[in-house]
């Protein structure tokens, strides 16, 4: 519905450029048929234990090599790789699709990248060859729109001004008008690129019925009119990444950091300066190891005071950023306020434990659940102390099965089973597996963990 | 517990929520019957002749008018309920619900079966077995010269499936009802975590199941034998289901009346565990029959936790006698043996954890409320509870600390500082707040002289820093 409606606009608009035609507007036409091969049609499917769905998003030619480059959004982070299959691209106006291989995200800003297959790099045209160009506030921008896949994702012509730019911290430019797909290319009146569109955002509304006020949120998912200015996109043309798993990503182990409001940093005698206050310090982590403490206020990294940001929280996302940005085993320095006292602590970077989609994960149709690795992450969302971590994840429940029938529920932390405390993840399997092997067993029994609460949960096989 | 036994979670409190679109804010759902129509009117509307007993018994039901404080939305505010209740003696002891009374009630009004209207005061309260005690004002009883008559318990471990019983009360509002039944079960166990006003009720008494009608407006009025024998008081109904009543065992609300005459509430001991009955584990748990509890959870820090106690233990006996939980309503007896030990007794527990046994000596600590007390600061524009021991442990925080932000009256102090629902507030002025009193008294200060405050919180787990300007 919303993709007709989208057709029936950019066509209008064309048929008026051509009807009322001047020197500029088929200078226009021109640009925009040129560039359409600057954005792909990207297809996927993701594989669960029941069930294969299709994703639907745009992507933005990087280069020669047919690297393409998706939003974060685009594809779910903390799904295991090989539960994203089938990639495929859609060179606009065409109907078939090309296969492409899915090589990972960034680490720091979570985009996604994949490698367009060979037979299809000559028929793309990558954003650096219409050259960068800048923009300034009121001057016209445009961007390239997609249909869906059922009308060959056939491209049309959206545009607007530019309204603001704001550091968050990217540099983000804003228009009052949609600009672009999510994912895809906007370009100047020039048609130099600009920038890259980012995620939909939500307008807030106002909607009444009868008498009453009711505040909502609408959000079209087709539509942005927000862009990454064409700088914070360069940088990674050369961050290419080879695989999706094994990087080496920094790691400091401080949770949960709040942005220090102007009117407390006053009244903490740190008039002026942004700030980030210490929620928790995972233990055993390099943050640990270097002496921080909660409640512990930060002030600069490696001797350089915070940049400020509006909104305040903003700096939280640039310090993790600007962490990620460096090597494990890399030493940082922090200034720190702990109550009235100051001090410089030093740290050395570790390595990130085990991410989400790099869980080992096992699926046991007759029973009905898929046993995951505990992660440190697992430990974290839990609460859980340190001495506690351990156990498995009953990461997915099948409906209607022995499993579910027990009332396991995906997430549940398995501690025990049949009496067995679960010390790793490779233990859990080789007893499940064997229990689910055994013939005439009529029952399998688990403790489980869900909150603050343990249960005693028994799984009838039959 | 997660979900072994079907009913804990889908029980709500006679009037709790049913009564929400009809009165607000409020809560309390009973009303009282006036049977007094047949002093007045004669017997006309007299369905059966009933023995004296029975006509004494109703002449013993009263309506309870309450008005007590709340602290949601930033301050304290007055809410009006109507309960029911019955008189047990001469002295004006009235027996109702924990959730028609309670400790924050700042008014009650009773209305005798014959219309007058006398005050009276709360003397017990107990949410656990949800049963308070009230008594009348005997002076002013006396100087007015007004009469009543007052009900008598019977033996409610007497009664079979399948007995007439009646429930009187005011069902939606409908006054002068008696239903009538059977007792459909006269052990039945629920817990209900929150079921008393947010409070725990459920883990130390069976509840007698009627299919008498008990509709929201019945709490705290009495179900009664052919004879007029109070057995239980009736205190919830199944949401949704037709006739699932429930009332707490007349012995059960005898015990608890002596002790709450006694000392006004009552003090438990707990070690901290969540039980849960075995039902035909014992051949996985290599146990005999008839023997044994089974822990379904262990909170974090209690005696249980630090005697090395873990959920999946199973409990073999307490001081050398044998436990038997193999249903759940085997459960509450056995809640109620560690529960009447002196506060920081020992017990010393024979364990079996997989083939070993062991025994574990826990020092009993005394059961708490998750519900801290409630308290609103009306120059900040916010109304607070104490976290309690039991909320710290549910919520895994780091310790037991802090005042937890209940409500923010808009565009006051602290809704303009930043603070909002949820929030704990940990310290103020960098100085530690480990109690509600503490903060009282920085309060007090800041009343006589109002200069801003520095307030540490904490909201899910994250520390954030808030100025209070007066």
């Amino acid at each position: 519905m919303m993709m007709l409606r989208r057709l029936c606009s950019g066509a209008g608009l064309a048929a008026t450029f051509l009807l009322f035609a001047t020197p500029l507007a088929a200078n226009l036409e021109a640009l925009f048929k040129e560039r359409t091969r600057s954005v792909v049609g990207v297809e996927f499917f993701i594989q669960t234990e029941l069930e294969r769905r299709p994703v639907n998003v745009v992507g933005l030619v990087l280069d020669e090599q047919g690297h393409i480059l998706l939003l974060d959004s685009a594809v779910p982070g903390w799904l295991p790789p090989d539960q994203l299959r089938d990639f495929r691209l859609f060179v606009p106006g065409m109907r078939d699709g090309k296969p492409a291989e899915y090589l990972g995200q960034s680490y720091v800003t979570g985009w996604h990248f994949l490698r367009a297959g060979e037979e299809v790099r000559g028929e793309l045209a990558p954003f650096t060859r219409f050259g960068i160009g800048e923009v300034a506030i009121g001057e016209e921008i445009w961007g390239i729109g997609l249909m869906g896949r059922d009308f060959n994702y056939q491209p049309y012509f959206l545009n607007g001004r530019l309204a603001l730019v704001q550091r968050l911290p990217q540099q983000i430019g804003f228009s009052a008008s949609d600009l672009a797909n999510p994912g895809s290319a906007v370009f100047n009146r020039e048609g130099a690129f600009v920038g890259w569109a980012g995620n939909p955002l939500t307008q807030e509304r106002v909607l009444f019925m009868d008498s009453d006020r009711y505040p909502v949120g609408f959000q079209n998912p087709n539509a942005s009119s927000s862009f990454f200015l064409a700088e914070e996109v360069l940088p990674y043309l050369e961050k290419i990444p080879e695989s999706p798993l094994g990087h080496e990503i920094p790691w400091l182990g401080l949770v949960g950091l709040q942005p220090v409001d102007p009117e407390v940093a006053e009244f903490l005698d740190i008039r002026g300066q942004a700030a980030l206050v210490v929620s928790e310090v995972m233990e055993e982590s390099p943050a640990g190891e270097a002496g921080f403490q909660v409640r512990d206020i930060l002030l600069s990294l490696d001797g350089e005071p915070f940049p400020r940001f509006s909104p305040d929280r903003v700096l939280a996302t640039f310090f993790e950023r600007a962490l990620l940005e460096r090597q494990p085993g890399e030493t940082i320095t922090v200034d720190v306020l702990r109550g009235r006292e100051r001090l410089a602590i030093e740290a050395r970077l570790g390595r990130q434990p085990t991410l989400l989609k790099e869980a080992r994960r096992q699926y046991f149709d007759r029973i009905g659940v898929t046993l995951r690795e505990f992660v440190v992450y697992d430990g974290i969302s839990r609460r859980l102390p340190r001495s506690e971590f351990g156990g498995v994840i009953a990461n997915f429940v099948k409906p209607n099965s022995p499993a579910s029938g027990s009332g396991l529920q995906a997430g549940d932390l398995i501690r025990e089973i049949d009496g067995v405390p679960v010390d790793d993840y490779e233990q859990a399997i080789r007893k499940l597996d064997t229990l689910d092997r055994e013939s005439g067993r009529s029952e399998i029994v688990l403790l489980v963990a869900r909150g603050a609460d343990t249960s005693v949960l028994r799984i009838q096989l039959r | 517990m997660l979900n072994q036994s079907p009913t804990p979670s889908t029980f709500l409190p006679g009037g709790l929520r049913r009564w929400k679109p009809m009165r607000g804010a409020a809560v309390l759902a009973a009303f009282a019957l006036f049977w007094a129509g047949c002093q007045t009117t004669g017997s006309t509307t007299r369905p059966v002749a009933r023995s004296t007993t029975f006509e004494t018994l109703l002449d013993a039901v009263v309506r309870i008018d309450v008005r007590e404080a709340t602290f949601e939305g930033g301050s304290q505010r007055f809410e009006t309920g109507v309960g029911s209740g019955v008189i047990l003696t001469v002295d004006g002891l009235i027996l109702t619900n924990a959730h028609v009374v309670s400790p924050r009630a700042v008014d009650i009004m009773i209305t005798l079966a014959n219309l007058e209207r006398v005050g009276a005061r709360l003397v017990g309260w107990d949410h656990w077995t949800d049963l308070a005690l009230l008594q009348l004002n005997m002076d002013e009883v006396r100087r007015r010269g007004l009469r009543f008559a007052h009900g008598i318990f019977g033996d409610s471990d007497r009664l079979v499936p399948g007995q007439t019983v009646y429930a009187v009360g005011t069902p939606h509002g409908l006054t002068r009802t008696v239903t009538k039944g059977i007792i459909s079960n006269n052990n039945r166990y629920f817990e209900d975590t929150n079921g008393v006003r947010g409070h725990e009720t459920g883990s130390f008494n069976t509840w007698l199941q009627t299919d008498a009608a008990i509709n929201p407006g019945n709490s705290g009025g009495p179900l009664v034998t052919e004879d007029g024998r109070i057995v239980g008081i009736n205190s919830r109904g199944y949401l949704g289901a037709d006739n699932l009543g429930f009332a707490i065992p007349a012995n059960i609300a005898r015990e608890v009346v002596s002790r709450l005459l006694q000392y006004g509430q009552i003090d438990r001991s707990t070690i901290g565990i969540t039980p849960a009955s075995l039902q035909d584990l014992e051949s996985f748990f290599e146990l005999g029959t008839q023997t044994g509890m089974l822990v379904n959870s262990v909170d974090p820090g209690s005696p249980a936790s630090q005697a090395g106690i873990r959920p999946g233990d199973i409990i073999l006996s307490i001081d050398g006698d044998r436990l038997d939980a193999r249903f759940p309503e085997q459960i509450p007896p056995i809640q109620n043996r560690i529960a009447n030990a002196p506060v920081g007794s020992r017990l010393v527990l024979q364990v079996r954890r997989g083939g070993n046994e062991f025994a574990a000596t826990v020092t009993t600590e005394m059961l708490q409320s998750r519900i801290g007390e409630e308290w609103a600061f009306d120059a900040w524009g916010i109304s607070v509870r104490e976290v309690s021991r039991a909320f710290a442990r549910e919520n895994r925080l780091p310790r037991q600390e802090g005042v937890l932000v209940l409500g923010t009256r808009p565009a006051f102090p602290a809704e303009k500082a930043g603070l909002s629902r949820g929030d704990i507030i940990t310290s103020v002025d960098q100085q530690r707040i480990e109690s509600l009193d503490q903060l009282k008294e920085i309060y007090a200060a800041f009343e006589e002289n109002p200069a801003p405050l520095l307030l540490e919180t904490l909201r899910n787990r994250s520390v954030s820093f808030y100025v209070l300007r007066p």
